[in-house]
């Protein structure tokens, strides 16, 4: 151990240095490295999870859109539909009324036919008995200055049957 | 050589045969120019006693390494913050870059993670040291004849206590991740010459090959000394070459030529810490894989 000599090697300052190692080691450790670590740490964790947050949020994004756009389209149709459902009814609507007016105009025009075909013919029936009784009392009248009697009956009635 | 005043102290007690590393101008030429620092020793000298403990000029250095990491970490410690300043980002930097070049070696970011604190430590603690002995002048503060400062890791006993630790922490951290009787498997083959007699029948070689596993076994133990002495004085010789080297560069001429030794010395100062540490770093994941054949 005689090299140990020459380079003065003593357990005592091996030790010391030691010592003094140890305590870098342990400060090093305590002070600097383990806050430092704790804080990339965190700091990265945090990194990663706001890109992630980002990466989540554009995702939601692009969802959001593509369902508004759906919902949109849907929308649409929709409206079209009620649009056309719309129409269809109020052309039927239209019918129904111009189909019921007819009739109803037709109902009224067909009454004021009969009534006005009663009155006529009640008219012609008046007229007939009055102008047949105005024409026997006209005949009698004659005939009863002038022609015989025989031939007066025989005539009156012919007349009269003809008048009918 | 010549034995110099240093070792004539009453108190010191190194042996005599020490021998002084001389550089620059020759020593017999007078006492004074031995203290302005053109000569070094190979060992720390002793500034004071306290007690029986004897405190040399680098463990002096590795105090004041030691107070400077304090205050860096203080310092870290109350400036990390959520949203990093400057400084912050710095120290960011080196230490996901540090975790990274870890990455390389352990594969993996967890084990990694888990040995940073350690390895980190090592480097640090032989980066400042080492530049702390780089620090023009700091070699020529002497009191009673000796030079106050000396880089801490320029001395034997900083580095060597150094290895030690990293050896016998890699081995603990073996034990922790294989578990006891695997980790001892690795040294003393025990399951190799258990297993001849249960597999002799499906493959005979195994007679041949287990006992050589066993050896291979005791060798291991060489290895784990031998990775104490070379990451000692690996350290210590290239710091101590540094110093030795600027020392005589200064002895020729004190201006300007020294400089671009200097920058050298910075890196080497740089690049020791780091083949430390990444020594370190393997001897710990080397420890941690299972050995089984």
């Amino acid at each position: 151990m005689e090299i140990l000599e020459l380079f003065g090697v003593d357990w005592r300052l091996m030790i010391a240095q030691l010592v003094n190692f140890v305590i870098v080691l342990l400060v090093l450790w305590k002070f600097a490295i383990k806050p430092l670590m704790k804080t990339m740490e965190s700091r990265n964790a945090e990194i990663s999870k706001g890109l992630d947050d980002a990466k989540a949020a554009a995702d939601k994004i692009e969802e959001v859109e593509h369902d508004v756009k759906i919902k949109l389209q849907e929308t649409k149709a929709e409206a079209i539909e009620i649009l056309e459902q719309a129409k269809k009814q109020s052309e039927s609507n239209h019918q129904d009324s111009l189909e019921q007016t007819k009739n109803e105009v037709a109902e009224v025009v067909k009454k004021a036919k009969e009534q006005i075909a009663a009155e006529k013919k009640d008219l012609v029936n008046g007229a007939k008995t009055e102008i047949a009784g105005l024409l026997t009392k006209a005949l009698q009248q004659i005939l009863s200055e002038g022609l015989s009697k025989d031939i007066d009956q025989k005539y009156i009635e012919k007349t009269l049957k003809e008048l009918k | 050589m010549s034995t110099d005043n240093h070792n004539s102290e009453p108190t010191h007690s190194e042996p005599e045969v020490l021998h002084d590393v001389e550089i620059g101008e020759n020593q017999h030429a007078s006492e004074e120019h031995a203290e302005e620092g053109h000569e070094l020793t190979l060992y720390a000298e002793p500034i004071v006693h306290i007690g029986n403990f004897p405190v040399t000029n680098s463990l002096l250095t590795s105090w004041v390494a030691v107070f400077l990491i304090i205050l860096l970490s203080l310092a870290i410690r109350k400036k990390t913050k959520r949203i990093p300043s400057i400084f912050q980002s710095i120290i960011e930097l080196v230490v996901e870059g540090a975790l990274n070049m870890m990455d390389l070696v352990t594969n993996d970011r967890s084990r990694s993670k888990k040995l940073f604190p350690i390895i980190f430590a090592v480097f640090i603690f032989i980066l400042v040291n080492n530049w702390l002995g780089l620090i023009p002048g700091i070699g020529s503060i002497s009191f009673n004849g000796h030079h106050i400062f000396r880089g801490g890791t320029a001395d034997l006993n900083t580095t060597l206590a150094l290895s030690l630790f990293a050896v016998i922490a890699a081995n603990i951290f073996g034990v922790m991740v294989v578990g006891g009787w695997n980790y001892f498997n690795k040294f003393i083959n025990i399951k190799a010459i258990l297993a001849i007699p249960k597999k002799i029948k499906k493959e005979p070689t195994i007679v041949l090959i287990n006992p050589i596993s066993f050896f291979v076994g005791l060798i291991e133990v060489i290895s784990e000394v031998a990775k104490i002495a070379s990451l000692s004085f690996r350290l210590f010789g290239n710091v101590f070459a540094g110093e030795v080297l600027l020392a005589s560069i200064s002895a020729i001429l004190a201006f300007g030529l020294p400089l671009p030794f200097m920058f050298l010395e910075v890196i080497v100062g740089l690049i020791q810490a780091l083949i430390f540490a990444i020594l370190t770093l393997v001897y710990f994941t080397i420890a941690a894989t299972a050995h089984d054949h």
